[in-house]
């Protein structure tokens, strides 16, 4: 600890801190500019000089270190008449258009001009006049009004790892600009517009919308993601206008991704739901609640009592909040009385439940978002976590550029293997071969780690037997990479001072089975890392919160397992021979996202009654028989719990579309319908539950559990390429598609193939293609690149109109459900 | 969606690879990737005569500096050329000593003489100008380069001489 007086405090700080982190900490404002806590002190615009006893000059308090019995002087006379001379400086070339500035009101120039400033400039001089760039979805370029304070650069290249923009040209010309003055086309974060002091770099979508002084803001949690970041939403009557990010806030600490900071207009959607439907004479009419109440209450009553209650299912959703799905399990289990009950989760998350439950004896593994920072070494297992999970994608920046070594496996070009230290390319699905070849060369070789190995662990010599399968050679050729890369690879990882493995296991991906998860749990455990080192983070805003309140066939509310035989899962609710008579949706949508479309059409129409409630008309709602609208996030309150198993609340700030309501209303409502007592009458009782809910954390004991390499659908001749599916980062599912600003930039279905494979059989980049599997086919527009290896095509799957879940099956199986599928060109670009 | 440069471009403009080669060998002798950008834009000037877009995205690919980088670099040092100049390149200084010295002269006679003022080539593609801050040869002065020569003491009296050694 350091101590030093900063005007007469005295104040303590960690050694390393500058001046001005040590004001700031303990609320001493020194005017800055171009400082910002995620980057490098850039000491450009000279705001923050302070006096230091004994130093003849005045010194920039944001880039010099704190130090013993420093007495600082942030406000003398000296200092204030330089400010001055700077702000005066600064506004030589700004071109003072506050008036139709977005920024004005939020802009440091004009607080610190207010503050601090001439009332008159002496110098009069060329004003810069840069014609605005706007050729891109989201940020406006104006930099006529930049001041040069170097803070998008640094937080694009330092902290977000893009490097799109530079500065461009010297001098008087310097502007910020991507390369070739053209489009800017980057991963659009918006970290550089929330950066920028000034109005130099703008927001798009909300251009003009409204000035800052007439805005309202307040705090809500992201829906999309599981890092759950913490949004400023700026409303203006009850209306969002713009989304930031603010730095002393929340998990994210000021960052936010592409969905964080533009799709919250999901919630205008057109298509929004607004009244009760009930299927009349072929088509969906609106109707009352009442009535849709009643019909729903008459119509499940009598498939229960002729077909029993172990004919009906529900599906609980990874977007909604705990308090709606705690209702839902509540209304299946106590109402319908069956614990036919899951959720996408069935195709993702449940392995890493599965994995975690197996091989430590817990209940659940939350993430920590901090992890990477610090590791020796980070072991990335096919996962795009940057695109996954953004923001938690970051840390893994940040704790490289800390000295962490990133290894990376993968076939896909991502910025993580951009920013790795080693990359195997490995072919689709194979990391598990490798995972397995790890632990061959820590059992045969890693004598630095013996003392540490978990021997004692149940099934430590299965174990041993099952890798002595995998010596370097196999494992490096099952995963199609050089022999010596993959052992120089193992030598990193497992030499390391400490060491953690990340993989995400998304209901979309299709590349690692619970097996890859299974396997990274035993590495961790040999390598005597436990549990803590294995970081498998849940996928939607809620997922991890949905399973811990139920929504699940083998657990109840705080993993209590169920006692006695579980109910359906999702295989046998949809793909079994089998498939029940009556299912509610909730909050999901099969027909879009779920594999293997046909056999989950067929399954639908069958029903004898399918009810649908969801915040928009979806294409599973279009079969249903009664459709309900829920309210949507920031349209009620609700919880929900993050990948690190953090509850956060998130708030209503505005009022509900049509007549759509919570979904806690909602099951209250239709379990009076159905003559039983609803559990809580009011939404501060179901909270007062869950608060108090009991989590049954299991028991901790670890135990290998061996598992080979499986390859599920192997390519043939008919087949020949390996299709991998998951999520974009600018999409991931349902929201991101009603949100009018994503769709608009990043619009259609598209896959990737690579260039070599392209050119073999004549395919060009942006015509369409044809892809074929055993079970289906679907027409795309197809990128050529070679950010995919050979062999392998990358389908995102979140666009329901491309259809590509009709490729796919669902596997319960423990291998990686991969698709092997054909291409062909059906018409060019 | 990176601003990635397409490997086909740059690679049709570095046929036999020798850039490639280049920036291998220049690799080994720095430690950091980010320290080989200079010697590899030069390098690459070299080959090319100057520094066209596709020149820049064939740098970034094979350093790994992102365009924007690369861009924001070349466009901070006058020497590096960002579009094609005449065969041979007059860089004048007219700083404070060269100034006083009668560098203004020199630069009017060049304007006269070749029809160029600075960032121009003669019509004839002979010459091209590129105005310098101070070169470092104030004692000398008024001093200029032309292509890699070093020209001191220049004066109305040698300057034609030395522009006919440059045909
Ligand atoms: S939006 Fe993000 S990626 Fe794009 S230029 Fe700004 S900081 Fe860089
Ligand atoms: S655009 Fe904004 S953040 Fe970037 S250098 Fe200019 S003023 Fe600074
Ligand atoms: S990282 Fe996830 S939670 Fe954070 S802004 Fe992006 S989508 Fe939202
Ligand atoms: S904040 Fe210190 S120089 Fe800009
Ligand atoms: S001023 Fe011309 S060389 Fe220094």
């Amino acid at each position: 600890m350091i101590e030093l007086t900063i005007d007469d405090i005295k104040v303590k700080v960690e050694k390393g801190q500058t001046i001005l982190q040590a004001a700031l900490a303990n609320n001493i404002y020194i005017p800055h500019m171009c400082w910002d806590p995620r980057l490098k002190p850039y000491g450009g615009c000279r705001m923050c000089l302070v006096e230091i006893e004994g130093q003849p000059r005045p010194l920039a308090s944001c880039s010099y270190p704190a130090d013993n019995g420093m007495i600082v002087r942030t406000n003398t006379p000296r200092v204030a008449k330089l400010r001055k001379t700077m702000v005066e400086l600064l506004l030589i070339h700004h071109p003072l258009d506050c008036p139709t500035c977005d920024k004005a009101g939020q802009c440091s120039l004009q607080d610190l001009s207010h503050q601090h400033g001439p009332s008159q400039n002496r110098i009069q001089e060329e004003k810069h006049s840069v014609a605005r760039r706007t050729r891109n979805p989201f940020i406006e370029r104006n930099q006529s009004r930049c001041i040069l304070c170097g803070k998008c650069v640094a937080v694009c290249w330092e902290h977000q790892g893009v490097g799109a923009i530079n500065f461009i040209g010297r001098g008087f010309d310097t502007k910020v600009s991507p390369a070739f003055e053209e489009v800017l086309d980057c991963e659009f974060c918006g970290q550089c517009v929330d950066i920028c002091p000034v109005g130099a770099l703008g927001n798009k979508p909300f251009k003009h919308s409204c000035s800052t002084w007439f805005l309202e803001s307040s705090d809500n949690i992201c829906p999309y993601c599981s890092v759950g970041c913490t949004v400023t939403l700026d409303t203006r009557e009850g209306k969002i206008v713009s989304t930031r990010g603010i730095a002393t806030k929340g998990v994210n600490k000021g960052d936010l991704c592409v969905k964080g900071r533009y799709g919250m207009d999901f919630i205008y959607a057109e298509n929004r739901l607004k009244k009760p439907l009930v299927r009349k004479n072929g088509g969906l009419v609106e109707t009352t609640w009442e009535d849709a109440m009643h019909v729903l209450a008459v119509r499940l009553n009598d498939v229960i009592r002729d077909k029993g209650p172990g004919r009906v299912g529900v599906i609980g959703s990874p977007k909604f909040s705990n308090e709606s799905n705690y209702m839902l399990q509540e209304f299946a289990r106590k109402v319908i009385g069956t614990n036919n009950i899951d959720s996408s989760a069935c195709f993702g998350f449940s392995k890493v439940q599965k994995a975690v439950s197996q091989v430590f004896g817990l209940s659940s593994l939350p993430i920590s978002l901090d992890s990477p920072i610090g590791k020796g070494a980070v072991l990335v297992i096919e996962s795009d976590i940057t695109s996954t999970h953004p923001v938690w994608g970051l840390k893994f920046l940040e704790a490289r550029k800390k000295g962490s070594k990133i290894i990376v496996l993968g076939p896909r070009e991502t910025k993580l293997s951009r920013h790795s230290d080693v990359w195997l390319r490995v072919r689709p699905g194979t990391s598990h071969a490798l995972l397995n070849g790890i632990m061959h060369l820590a059992i045969e070789g890693a004598y630095h780690l013996k003392n540490h190995m978990s021997t004692a662990a149940t099934n430590f010599s299965e174990l041993e037997e099952l890798v002595k399968g995998y010596p370097p050679g196999r494992a490096a050729e099952i995963a199609g990479v050089d022999t010596d890369e993959f052992i120089e690879m193992a030598k990193v990882y497992l030499t390391a001072e400490s060491r953690m493995a990340a993989l995400s296991l998304g209901s979309v991906e299709n590349n690692k089975g619970l097996n890859t998860a299974i396997s990274a749990a035993n590495l961790v455990m040999l390598t005597g890392d436990g549990p803590s080192a294995l970081q498998m983070p849940a996928d939607y805003a809620n997922t991890f919160g949905m399973w811990q309140m139920g929504i699940s066939p083998e657990n109840l509310p705080g993993y209590k397992k169920i006692e006695g035989s579980p109910g359906k899962n999702l295989f046998q609710m949809l793909y079994g021979k089998k498939p029940l008579d009556a299912l509610l949706i909730m909050g999901d949508d099969p027909l879009s996202t779920y594999p293997d479309l046909k056999k989950v059409e067929e399954a639908l129409r069958n029903l004898q009654l399918l009810i649908v409630q969801d915040i928009r008309l979806t294409d599973t709602a279009r079969l249903a028989h009664i459709v309900l609208p829920e309210a949507s996030w920031a349209e009620k309150e609700g919880t929900f719990t993050n990948a690190a198993g953090l509850h956060q609340t998130t708030e209503k700030i505005s009022t509900p579309t049509g007549d759509s309501i919570a979904g806690w209303q909602i099951f209250r409502n239709l379990t009076r319908y159905m003559n039983s007592t609803p559990p809580f009458e009011s939404l501060t009782a179901l909270r007062d539950h869950l608060s108090d809910m009991p989590i049954d954390k299991g028991k901790e004991k670890w135990q290998y559990v061996p598992v080979h390499y499986e390859e599920v659908e192997p390519v043939d001749k008919q087949y020949p390429f390996i299709m991998v599916t998951g999520n974009l980062m600018q999409h991931s599912g349902a929201l991101s598609v009603m949100s009018k600003n994503l769709s608009e930039a990043f619009p259609g279905a598209f896959i990737q193939i690579n260039d070599t494979d392209a050119a073999r059989l004549g395919i060009t980049d942006g015509s369409t293609v044809r892809v074929e599997s055993r079970r289906g086919a679907a027409t795309v527009t197809v990128e050529v690149t070679d950010e995919v290896t050979q062999g392998m095509i990358f389908a995102p799957i979140n666009f329901a109109t491309a259809r590509l879940n009709e490729l796919t099956y669902a596997y319960e199986g423990g291998g990686a459900p991969l698709t092997a599928v054909s291409i062909q060109q059906v018409q060019s670009a | 969606m990176e601003t990635s440069t397409s490997q086909s471009t740059a690679d049709a403009l570095d046929k036999g690879g020798i850039l490639k080669n280049k920036i291998k060998v220049l690799k080994k002798m720095y430690p950091h990737t980010r320290s080989v950008l200079l010697p590899a834009l030069h390098a690459a000037q070299q080959l090319y005569g100057w520094l066209s877009e596709d020149a820049i995205e064939q740098v970034s690919r094979l350093t790994g500096v992102t365009t924007a980088d690369v861009k924001g670099v070349v466009t901070f040092y006058s020497l590096f050329k960002t579009k094609p100049l005449g065969r041979h390149v007059i860089y004048l200084c007219t700083n404070v000593a060269c100034l006083i010295m009668g560098a203004d002269t020199l630069e009017e006679y060049l304007g006269k003489t070749y029809g160029i003022s600075h960032g121009e080539t003669s019509a004839d593609g002979r010459f091209s100008l590129v105005i310098m801050e101070c070169i470092g040869a104030c004692d000398k002065a008024p001093a200029m380069l032309v292509n890699d020569d070093c020209h001191f003491n220049i004066s109305m009296d040698n300057i034609q001489q030395i522009m006919e050694s440059y045909r």
